[in-house]
């Protein structure tokens, strides 16, 4: 027989368990805006039953478990997608100012520049006795050099700028592997008894997804509950040890900073093992992209500076001096290298302020002979003019063709990025809607269930007052 | 499928920026007039506009460089027309002193005449125009034609000065003073003081043979001006020429780069439609939770 007793007992079970459903809601609702919360249900299990002889008899329900209710694999294919996004953004943000500095919808820009210059020695060709004429050669080679120059200082300060984030990010990275071993800790700690600690997971997870937008990580989970993170191909994060990242400056490329990583006792250069994320943004900008773009001002900048010369250094000026250069010689480092030569470019300080040194003359004595005037003008548009595959000839032309050329691929990059960003917000966001449907609180649900829950509630308190009444009858039997 | 709020919030954020974008590059549209704001909007493009308006600026310098021929070719015209004048009046001039029944006297003074009238000549062949001699070649700066010795001699040499009207296109802007004046087959200053010489001596017969040489030199005047008339009607062509290819290049470069109006005023109500759809429904999912209808 069943004792009144244990349908006390079981009576104030299933409040506690009801007050604990309660409290789950309740913290469900509480968590209705926290971004990485997944939603949790508690399940509920029939106790063990009494056994009576031949019968069995239920004694009521018990908590069994907590869950949280999370897809592991969108979770994994989000911060997967996160860092293609990380990548994609950190060169979106780049090409913003790098696509600046090739901006030719005013008349400012390196190509108009560059045909004022020639269109100034068609002038001087006009009338090359004429003051006002020559003053203007040099005022527009002044321009045109000035032009190039910045444009290559601006490159050089993005990627001093690319390389200086960099240095930041690894301490933001460093700290986030410090967290995520922290939690590594205190979820196997915590899921000693078979509990599942959600919400420390959610944390762990929301960290795993920020770190793999700055970087990209490899994670896989042990039977501990622990995840080992990776780094171009390296162990970050192992248990609740972290191996810092670490920069290095490299003398072989302008002092800018190698990524190390600082397993035990020896560092590991990972720069170009990197793959995902903004880091990997940052020093593709820096060390593939922008190069790159300078390398292509260097070899126009020489092609300029090269060409000019050998025209005006065979003409003579109107004191009949000849051999002089108009720019400043650029001598390139090795054959096919002009690296250098776009912060070069300048108008040779001997003729820079005296205008009767231009040779616009072919010939000694001749000062109505425009010859060369003609020839430097004709340069605009002439071919073989640019060193472009860098084997140390002339092989391209014209320079516009070629400019065009670096503003193309520049654009074009640019275009690719902001697309690639854009295309991964909507993949992003697609994403997280699915893991909004199986895990986000939804208030609805969680409403219907306080209903449910609450109904049940009252008809147990009920029940127990049933039990309580029977007892006193029982007590009062002997009276 | 469950739907709950984190998905409505997150997606209508998403549209409102996403709206906000379009709505921004539609405004960026209609208050530039421009299709092409930066050059990723479309590389291609970009570089192709820069193309056409680095030829547009060629073919401005052209005919720049065209009206700065003109200015020293239609110098040198004039010139020629005021020695041809010049001439003409040695002419009449010399035809008087050439009848037997003229005193020598009296041709003493038309002889007086023909050396002012040549030495017009010469003042007109020292012509210069923007600090330049027209007719040194390209001692652009030494007085052609001086006298030494009773002889006018030339300073200058025979060479040519081009300037740039087209791709590979060049004009030729002087005549050198060798070939004008002292040219070998018809040397204006030798054939004037020879009738000045003539007239003083009171040789009739000698004056006669002198005015026919003058008539060599005439044509060879005449000839010189038609070949600055050749080079003249030469830059009129081009210009036209010139000035369509202009027209042309400015119409590519608007269709590249320019916005159609109309087209982008109307998607710029399309978008600010839109955006304002998405903002309203936006507004009305706090509205809708099974809270607002429990007691």
């Amino acid at each position: 027989m069943v004792d009144l007793f244990s349908s006390l007992e079981l009576a104030k079970k299933s409040l506690l368990t009801h007050q604990f459903v309660f409290h789950v809601i309740g913290h469900n609702i509480a968590n209705v805006n926290t971004p990485e919360y997944s939603r949790q249900r508690v399940e509920l299990g029939v106790v063990r039953p009494l056994k009576l002889g031949f019968r069995s008899v239920g004694v009521g329900v018990d908590v069994i478990k907590v869950h949280g209710i999370r897809d592991k694999y969108l979770e994994y294919q989000i911060q997967k997608e996160l860092q293609t996004k990380g990548k994609a953004s950190s060169l979106g943000g780049a090409f913003k100012i790098i696509e600046a500095v090739f901006q030719e919808q005013t008349d400012t820009g390196i190509s108009k520049i560059m045909e004022n210059f020639f269109n100034s020695w068609n002038d001087l060709a006009n009338n090359p006795t004429g003051m006002p004429e020559r003053t203007t050669v040099l005022n527009n080679a002044k321009v045109l050099a000035d032009k190039i120059r910045e444009s290559y200082r601006r490159l050089r300060e993005q990627q001093a700028v690319q390389n200086n984030d960099v240095a930041l990010m690894i301490e933001d990275i460093n700290e986030l592997g410090d967290e995520i071993a922290t939690l590594n800790q205190q979820i196997t700690e915590g899921e000693v008894g078979g509990a599942e600690m959600n919400d420390l997971r959610d944390r762990r997870n929301k960290l795993l997804q920020d770190l793999g937008e700055k970087v990209g990580i490899n994670v896989y989970e042990n039977e501990m509950g622990q995840v080992t993170v990776e780094i171009g191909g390296r162990p970050f994060v192992v248990g609740n040890q972290t191996n810092h990242l670490q920069v290095q400056k490299d003398a072989s490329n302008y002092n800018y900073y190698d990524v190390y990583i600082n397993e035990a006792d020896h560092l590991v250069d990972i720069t170009y093992q990197i793959n995902g994320g903004e880091l990997n943004g940052l020093i593709e900008m820096r060390d593939t992209y922008i190069p790159e773009y300078i390398k292509r001002l260097d070899n126009l900048a020489y092609g300029l500076i090269t060409n000019v010369n050998n025209l005006h250094s065979t003409g003579f000026d109107l004191n009949g001096n000849t051999g002089v250069n108009f720019f400043t010689p650029f001598t390139p480092v090795a054959p096919g290298d002009y690296t250098g030569a776009a912060a070069h470019i300048e108008v040779n300080p001997t003729i820079a302020d005296d205008p009767e040194a231009i040779a616009a003359s072919s010939a000694l004595g001749e000062v109505g002979n425009n010859e060369i005037a003609l020839a430097i003008a004709d340069l605009e548009r002439a071919y073989d003019t640019v060193d472009s595959d860098n084997d140390g000839t002339f092989d391209y032309g014209t320079f516009h063709d070629y400019y065009h050329q670096l503003v193309t691929l520049v654009g074009a990059q640019a275009k690719d990025a902001y697309t690639r960003e854009a295309a991964q917000e909507e993949i992003l966001l697609s994403l997280k809607d699915r893991r909004s449907e199986v895990s986000s609180v939804s208030l609805d649900e969680e409403s219907a269930t306080l209903i449910q829950f609450e109904k049940a509630y009252q008809v147990m308190a009920r029940f127990m007052g049933v039990v309580d009444k029977m007892a006193d009858i029982m007590v009062n039997l002997g009276r | 499928m469950r739907a709950n709020e984190s998905i409505w919030y997150r997606d209508s954020l998403f549209y409102i920026n996403l709206t906000k974008l379009r709505y921004d590059e539609a405004i960026k549209q209609t208050t530039s007039g421009k299709k092409i704001n930066k050059i990723s909007d479309d590389p291609s493009g970009a570089a192709f506009a820069l193309g056409l308006k680095d030829r547009r600026g060629q073919i401005e310098q052209f005919l720049r460089n065209l009206d700065a021929a003109r200015i020293y070719l239609a110098n040198a015209e004039d010139v020629l027309n005021k020695v041809q004048t010049v001439l003409n009046k040695a002419i009449t001039d010399a035809s008087q002193g050439a009848t037997d029944t003229m005193g020598l006297e009296q041709k003493r003074i038309i002889a007086n005449d023909i050396d002012q009238l040549r030495n017009q000549i010469m003042d007109l062949a020292n012509t210069r125009v923007m600090n330049r001699y027209l007719f040194s070649g390209t001692l652009t700066d030494t007085k052609p034609f001086t006298e030494v010795g009773g002889a006018i001699v030339y300073n200058g040499n025979s060479n040519n000065i081009d300037i740039q009207i087209g791709y590979s296109i060049r004009v030729t802007t002087n005549l050198s003073g060798n070939q004008v004046f002292t040219n070998p087959t018809a040397n204006v200053f030798e054939v004037l003081a020879n009738i000045r010489d003539h007239l003083n001596a009171g040789d009739s017969s000698a004056v006669a043979s002198d005015i026919e040489d003058l008539g060599a030199v005439v044509d060879n005047i005449a000839y010189q001006r038609s070949i600055i008339g050749n080079r003249m009607s030469e830059l009129d062509i081009m210009k036209n020429n010139l000035k369509e290819f202009s027209t042309n290049l400015q119409e590519k470069i608007s269709s590249i780069e320019d916005a159609d109006m109309a087209e982008a005023i109307s998607n710029l109500t399309k978008e600010e439609t839109a955006l304002r759809v998405t903002l309203q429904s936006v507004s009305r999912i706090q509205r809708l939770t099974l809270f607002d209808y429990l007691g």
